[in-house]
C-alpha cells in the first residue's frame, strides 16, 4: 500500500503467492463512501490459486473504486483509494519496500582446460581429430592436414602428433615468446609444463622487494583437495573461497599456534587476526578471520565465506596468507606487509606428476599440488624456525586432504 | 590377514564401531535375532543385546525416522533398509527429512546415520528385489553415497560412513555377498570420497561400481591378452566423489568407459561423462562410453538377466570395439 | 451403483459446535502463577501470527504461512506443561509451538520475512521453524513423517537415561496416513516417552475429516488399535490441555510408555493463507469465534480473581514485544548470498567432490 495524492491511500492487488502474476476482483464489500476500518475486508480476489480478502490499508472513508469487480488486473495494480478520516494508531512499522536482492547473476563461465586454450584449436580441413590430437597439434605447431595417421582406419593418434613434433622442432630450447611444450611419457600437464619452462622471473607478479627491506623466500609444494581455490563464483558477487582454501588457511592458522614467531609482534598466542586473500584473473576478494587458530575446517570454510569482501585484507593482521589461482602463474613471492614479520602464497594449484613411493619401489603419480612460497623477515624469523613453520603447514595441510 | 566373505565383512564393520562408541546402534526388520535376511548382522544381537541391536516391524518410514530422531538427539545409528527397493516406501525420510534438514535449519541438527541396504541384481529375484538404487539417492543433496566391492572396503567404508556427521547411504551389493577377500587383522577406517584404482593402465580408464568392478577387472583381463591395456577404477563414492582419482586417470589415458549397474538414463556415469567433457576433453581421445543396463526393469528370469546386465563379454567387446575405430 | 460419497456434498455439512460450559476448568488445581503463563503465552501467539498475517499482506511475509489463530491453547497447555528438556515435534502450523517454547520472537519473525536474523538465516522459512537450544527439534511439512522422527528422539532418551520426553504435534489430516500407523505402532511396542498431539480442527485443507474417515474420531478412535486409552480433549480449554499434557508427560516418564491425545479445536482463519475458509458453515465459524481459547481463559482469569488491569498490563506487554521484533525483523539484513552455499554438509559446505 503506497500513499496516493491528498494523502489518499492506495489498496493494490496484493501477490499472493509467488507464482502469482494477477488477480480478479470478485466483490467489493464495500461501496465509495463508505467508511471502513483499518484492516477491515474492503474486497474479495481470486488468483489461480487463491481466494482471499484484501483488508483496507486504513481507517477512513473508500474513496474511489479503480477495478470493477470480475477485472483481471496484475498485481500491484492500484484498486481502490482509501482517504483517511482519521490518524490511525494501528499503523504499522513501514515497510521498507526494498525489493529482495537478486545475487549478482554473473554470466557462468566454465573453465576451459587452460587460460590460453579455451576455443578449440582452429584451421585446416576438418578432420575427425580427437580433442588430444588436435590440443597436441596445437601445443607443438604440428599441421594435422600433413600427417597420415597409423591408427584404426587411419586415425591420427597422439603419438603420430609427438613424433611430427619431434621431427619438426629444429630448437631444443625453448623460447619464452613461443613455449613448446615437451612431450613426455606421462600425459602433459599443460599449465605446469607451460609454465615450468619460462624462467621464474617472469612468473612472479609484482614481486620486486622494496630496496630497504629484504627477506628470504622457502618454497615448498602441498598436495591439495581441489583444482581451484576459488568455488563456483558464479553465483555469489564474490568469489567464494572451497573447501580446498579452508584446508589450507586452517593448517596455517594451526601452525602459527604451535610456531608464533611467525606472527607479527603483539599479535598474541592465539594468532592474533589472520588475513586471508585470494587472487583470481579477475581480481583480488579477502577475509579477517580472528582467533583463527581454534577453528577447524569447516568453522574456517564457514568464516572464509561469510567475511568474503572485495579488495585487500585490511592492515593490522598477524599474518597474512595469500591464495592464487591464475592460469598463467604458479606462484608469487611476496614481502611480508608492514608490520607482520612473514607471509605465505599458496600458488595456483596445478596437477604435476610426482615420484611416489609405491611398496617400497619409486612410481610416478599425478598429484593435484601448490607451491607454497613462505617471505619472511631474516632478521627477525631465523632460517630454521621459518623451516620447521612451513613443514608444520604441510603436515597439517597433508592430514586434512 | 583373514580371509573374509562380503557379508560377514558387513557386521564386522558395525562390531568395530560398536564396541568403540556407545552412541552406534543398529536397527532394521530381522537384524537382530536372525541376524540380517542376508545374514549381515550375525553375532551383533548376542555381543551388543537388544537394547542397541532392534529388531523392528515391517515399517520403514518408521525406521528411518527413528533413525533420524535419534541421530538429531546425540545417537549414531545404522538402520537397514532391507532391500534397496524398499527405499521408494520411505523416499519421504531419506529425501525430504534426512537429507534436507541441516540445510534447512541453517546447520542446527547433526543427522550423523548411516543406512545400509541390500542393492543390486544378478540374484534373479526380479524387477522389485533387484534395483540398484545409488543414482535416485546422488541426485539428493545432504546424503553421501558409497557402495563397496570388496570385504576389506567393507569393514572401512562402513568404519568411515558410522564416523561420519553427515547421513551416508551405504549399498551393499547383494551379488557380492558371498564373495571372499582378505580382510587385515585389527581396526579398519577407510576414508569417504576415494576411488581406488584396481588395475592400471594406460589405454583407457573403465569406471565401475559394486559387482560390475570384478566383472571390469575380468574385462580388463581379456583385453590385455588382446593387447589393450585399460585401467580399471572402484568408484566406491558416488557422493563425494573423487574426482581427482578419476579425471586424473581419464586425462592420462584419453579414454573413458563406465559400467553402471543402473538403466542408462540419468546413471551416475552419465554424470561423470558430464564432468569429463567440461574438465578433460582436450585430453579426450575418443567418445565417452557408457555401458549399463537398457531402460527397462530387471527381468527375473536367468537367461534374461545375464542378457541385460553388463558381463566380462560386453563390457569387453564395447571397449574393443571403441579402441579400435 | 451407489457411490459413498453420493451424501457427501462439498462444502455443506452438519455443523460441530463447541462446547458450551466455560466454567468447567475453574475449580481445578492450577497455580495463578501457571495460569496467567498460559494466558500471556497464548496472547504472544495471537498477536504474533496476526502481525505475521499483516505483514503478509504488506508483501513482506513471502511464501506461505499457516496460522494457528484459534488453536493456541494447545500449545500453550504443552508448553507449560513440559519440561525445559522435553522435546517439541510441530508441523508446517508451527508459530505457536515455537514460541510456545521460549523461542524469542524477533528471529521466528525475521525467518518469516527471508531475512539474515531469522532463526535459519533464511534457509528454513515459516514451515521449518527450528530452535534446538530451546527443545523445537523442528517443524515438518510432509504430513506425517514427523511422528516417526519424534519417535527417534524418544528412543534417544530412553537409551541414554534422560527422562526427556518427545511431544508432537499433527493436524486430523495426519491420522488417514501410513506414516501415523507406523509410528504409533512402533511408539507402542518399545514403550517409547513420546505424546502424540492431535490438533483435530476438523478440516484438512479444504474437506472436512469427519466426511472422509472411517471412524468418528480420527485419532482416538485409532487409539485402541495400539494398546493405547483414547483421549479426547477440549483444545480451546488452556487448562484442560495442561492438565492432559501433566498426566501424558508423567506417564511418559514413567516408562509407561506413549499417549495419543486428540485436542478438539478449530483454526479461524484458512487452512494457509491462501484460503478464506468459505467451505465451512457460517453458524459453525461464528460460534467457534465465540468460544475462542483466549476469551474463555480471560474470563476464567477474571472469575478467578486476576485484575482487568493486570490482563491489561500482559497485553501491553506481549503488543510491545511484537512491535519489537517487527522492527528488529524488517530492519534485519537479506542472507549473505553466500549463505546459500552453506550448512549442507557437517563440514559447513556444499562440495560433493575432491
Amino acid at each position: 500500500m503506497t500513499g496516493g495524492r491528498e494523502g489518499r491511500v492506495a489498496v493494490t492487488m496484493p501477490q499472493l503467492g509467488e507464482t502469482v502474476a494477477e488477480g480478479t476482483v470478485l466483490r467489493w464489500l464495500k461501496q465509495v463512501g463508505e467508511a471502513v476500518a483499518d484492516q477491515e475486508p474492503l474486497l474479495e480476489i481470486s488468483t489461480d490459486k487463491v481466494d482471499a480478502e484484501v483488508p483496507s490499508p486504513a481507517a477512513g472513508v473508500l474513496a474511489e473504486i479503480v477495478v470493477g469487480e470480475d477485472e483481471t488486473v496484475d498485481v500491484g495494480t492500484v484498486l481502490a483509494h482509501v482517504a483517511p478520516g482519521a490518524p490511525s494508531p494501528g499503523q504499522r512499522a513501514e515497510a521498507t519496500g526494498a525489493p529482495p536482492v537478486e545475487p549478482a547473476a554473473e554470466e557462468r563461465s566454465p573453465s576451459p582446460p587452460s587460460g590460453e586454450r579455451s576455443s578449440p584449436p582452429a584451421g585446416g580441413p576438418r578432420h575427425r581429430h580427437s580433442p588430444r590430437v588436435r590440443r597436441l597439434a596445437h601445443d607443438s605447431g604440428v599441421d594435422l592436414a600433413s600427417l597420415t595417421g597409423t591408427g584404426p582406419a587411419g586415425r591420427v593418434t597422439p603419438d603420430d602428433v609427438e613424433r611430427a613434433a619431434r621431427h619438426a622442432a629444429p630448437e631444443p630450447v625453448p623460447s619464452p615468446e613461443a613455449p613448446v611444450s615437451v612431450p613426455t611419457r606421462a600425459a602433459p600437464q599443460r599449465v605446469s609444463t607451460a609454465a615450468a619452462t619460462e624462467p621464474l622471473p617472469s612468473l612472479a607478479r609484482s614481486s620486486a622487494p622494496a630496496a630497504n627491506r629484504a627477506f628470504r623466500t622457502l618454497v615448498a609444494e602441498v598436495d591439495v583437495p581441489a583444482a581451484q581455490w576459488v568455488g563456483s563464483s558464479d553465483q555469489a558477487s564474490v568469489p567464494v573461497p572451497g573447501s580446498a582454501a579452508a584446508a589450507v588457511v586452517a593448517a596455517v592458522a594451526g601452525a602459527l599456534r604451535s610456531h608464533p614467531s611467525l606472527l607479527a609482534p603483539g599479535a598474541g598466542a592465539d594468532a592474533g587476526d589472520l588475513a586471508v586473500s585470494w587472487s583470481t584473473g579477475s581480481g583480488t576478494t579477502s577475509c579477517l578471520l580472528s582467533q583463527a587458530g581454534e577453528l577447524n575446517v569447516g568453522g574456517v570454510a564457514q568464516r572464509l565465506l561469510a567475511g568474503a569482501t572485495a579488495g585487500e585484507p585490511p592492515p593490522g593482521a598477524g599474518f597474512t596468507v595469500s591464495l592464487l589461482q591464475d592460469t598463467d602463474v604458479l606462484f608469487e613471492v611476496a614481502e611480508p606487509p608492514p608490520g607482520q614479520v612473514a607471509t605465505i602464497v599458496f600458488g595456483t594449484p596445478t596437477r604435476r606428476v610426482v615420484v611416489v613411493d609405491a611398496d617400497g619401489s619409486p612410481g610416478i603419480a599425478i598429484r593435484q599440488r601448490s607451491s607454497v612460497a613462505l617471505s619472511h623477515d631474516p632478521g627477525t624469523v631465523s632460517r630454521e624456525a621459518a623451516l620447521a613453520f612451513l613443514r608444520d603447514v604441510v603436515r597439517r595441510a597433508h592430514s586434512r586432504a | 590377514m583373514a580371509q573374509l566373505t562380503y557379508r560377514d565383512a558387513v557386521a564386522r564393520g558395525i562390531a568395530q564401531e560398536m564396541r568403540r562408541d556407545e552412541r552406534v546402534l543398529l536397527v532394521g526388520e530381522d537384524v537382530a535375532g536372525a541376524g540380517g535376511v542376508f545374514k549381515t548382522t550375525v553375532g551383533l544381537l548376542d555381543e551388543f543385546g537388544p537394547t542397541r541391536v532392534v529388531d523392528t516391524p515391517i515399517s520403514e518410514q518408521a525406521i528411518l525416522g527413528a533413525a533420524m530422531g535419534a541421530a538429531m538427539t546425540g545417537l549414531r545409528p545404522v538402520a537397514e533398509i532391507m532391500f534397496s527397493d524398499f527405499f521408494a516406501v520411505c523416499w519421504d525420510i531419506v529425501v525430504n527429512q534426512i537429507a534436507k534438514t541441516r540445510y534447512m535449519t541453517g546447520g542446527q541438527v547433526s543427522l550423523p546415520l548411516v543406512i545400509k541396504t541390500g542393492n543390486g541384481g544378478g540374484l534373479r529375484f526380479g524387477a522389485q528385489h533387484s534395483q540398484s538404487i545409488e543414482n535416485w539417492a546422488m541426485a539428493i543433496p545432504g546424503l553421501k553415497v558409497v557402495t563397496p566391492s570388496t570385504p576389506e572396503d567393507v569393514v572401512g567404508l562402513m568404519a568411515a560412513a558410522i564416523r561420519d556427521d553427515d547421513p551416508v547411504i551405504f549399498c551393499e551389493h547383494k551379488g557380492l555377498y558371498a564373495s571372499k577377500g582378505e580382510v587385515p587383522d585389527g581396526d579398519i577406517i577407510d576414508s569417504l570420497g576415494t576411488a581406488k584404482v584396481r588395475r592400471p593402465g594406460r589405454d583407457a580408464t573403465i569406471l565401475s561400481l559394486g559387482m560390475m568392478v570384478p566383472r571390469a577387472l575380468a574385462a580388463a583381463e581379456a583385453l590385455a591378452a588382446r593387447g589393450m591395456d585399460v585401467e580399471v577404477i572402484d568408484v566406491r563414492s558416488l557422493v563425494p566423489l573423487d574426482t581427482q582419482t578419476i579425471l586424473g586417470s581419464v586425462s592420462r589415458t584419453g579414454r573413458l568407459f563406465t559400467v553402471e549397474e543402473n538403466p542408462q538414463l540419468l546413471g551416475w556415469g552419465a554424470e561423470i561423462a558430464s564432468l569429463a567433457s567440461d574438465e578433460c576433453f582436450w585430453d579426450l581421445d575418443g567418445p565417452i562410453q557408457r555401458i549399463t543396463t537398457p531402460h527397462i526393469p530387471l527381468p527375473s528370469a536367468d537367461s534374461l538377466e545375464d542378457l541385460v546386465m553388463p558381463s566380462e563379454e560386453s563390457i569387453a567387446t564395447t571397449i574393443e570395439k571403441a579402441l579400435q575405430s | 451403483m451407489r457411490s459413498p460419497l453420493t451424501d457427501h456434498v462439498y462444502g455443506q455439512h452438519a455443523s460441530v459446535l463447541p462446547p458450551q460450559d466455560q466454567t468447567r476448568h475453574d475449580g481445578d488445581d492450577i497455580d495463578l502463577a501457571v495460569r496467567t503463563g498460559l494466558y500471556r503465552s497464548m496472547r504472544e501467539m495471537r498477536v504474533f501470527e496476526k502481525r505475521a498475517y499483516d505483514l503478509f499482506m504488506k508483501q513482506l511475509v513471502k511464501g506461505t504461512s499457516h496460522l494457528s489463530l484459534g488453536m493456541e491453547a494447545i500449545a500453550a497447555g504443552f508448553g507449560q506443561a513440559m519440561r525445559r528438556d522435553d522435546y517439541t515435534f510441530a508441523t508446517y502450523r508451527g508459530h505457536a509451538h515455537t514460541l510456545a517454547r521460549g523461542v524469542p520472537m524477533t528471529p521466528v519473525l525475521a525467518e518469516l520475512l527471508g531475512r539474515a536474523n531469522g532463526l535459519l538465516g533464511g534457509k528454513g522459512g515459516s514451515m521449518h521453524l527450528t530452535s534446538v537450544e530451546h527443545g523445537m527439534m523442528g517443524s515438518y511439512a510432509i504430513i506425517g513423517a514427523h511422528l516417526t522422527i519424534a519417535n527417534g528422539a524418544a528412543w534417544s532418551a530412553q537409551y541414554r537415561g534422560s527422562g526427556q520426553v518427545a511431544v508432537c504435534f499433527f493436524g486430523d489430516g495426519t491420522t488417514n496416513i501410513g506414516a501415523f500407523h507406523e509410528a504409533l505402532n512402533y511408539a507402542a511396542v518399545y514403550k517409547l516417552p513420546v505424546v502424540f498431539v492431535c490438533e483435530n480442527n476438523m478440516y484438512m485443507e479444504y474437506t472436512s475429516i469427519f466426511d472422509i474417515t472411517a471412524v468418528e474420531r480420527p485419532a482416538a478412535d485409532r487409539a485402541s488399535a495400539y494398546g493405547l486409552e483414547p483421549v479426547l480433549i477440549d483444545g480451546n480449554d488452556a487448562d484442560e490441555v495442561y492438565l492432559a499434557a501433566g498426566r501424558a508427560l508423567d506417564r511418559a516418564r514413567a516408562g509407561d510408555g506413549p499417549s495419543l491425545i486428540e485436542a478438539v479445536t478449530y483454526r479461524h482463519g484458512g487452512h494457509s493463507r491462501a484460503d478464506p475458509g468459505k467451505y465451512r458453515p457460517s453458524e459453525e465459524v461464528e460460534a467457534w469465534k465465540a468460544y475462542d481459547p483466549l476469551d474463555v481463559y480471560r474470563d476464567r482469569l477474571i472469575r478467578l480473581g486476576v485484575s482487568a488491569d493486570e490482563l491489561l498490563a500482559i497485553d501491553a506487554e506481549v503488543l510491545a514485544a511484537v512491535d519489537t521484533a517487527t522492527q528488529e525483523a524488517i530492519a534485519g539484513d537479506l542472507p549473505a548470498p553466500e549463505s546459500a552455499f552453506t550448512d549442507l554438509w557437517a563440514d559447513g559446505g556444499w562440495s560433493w567432490r575432491n
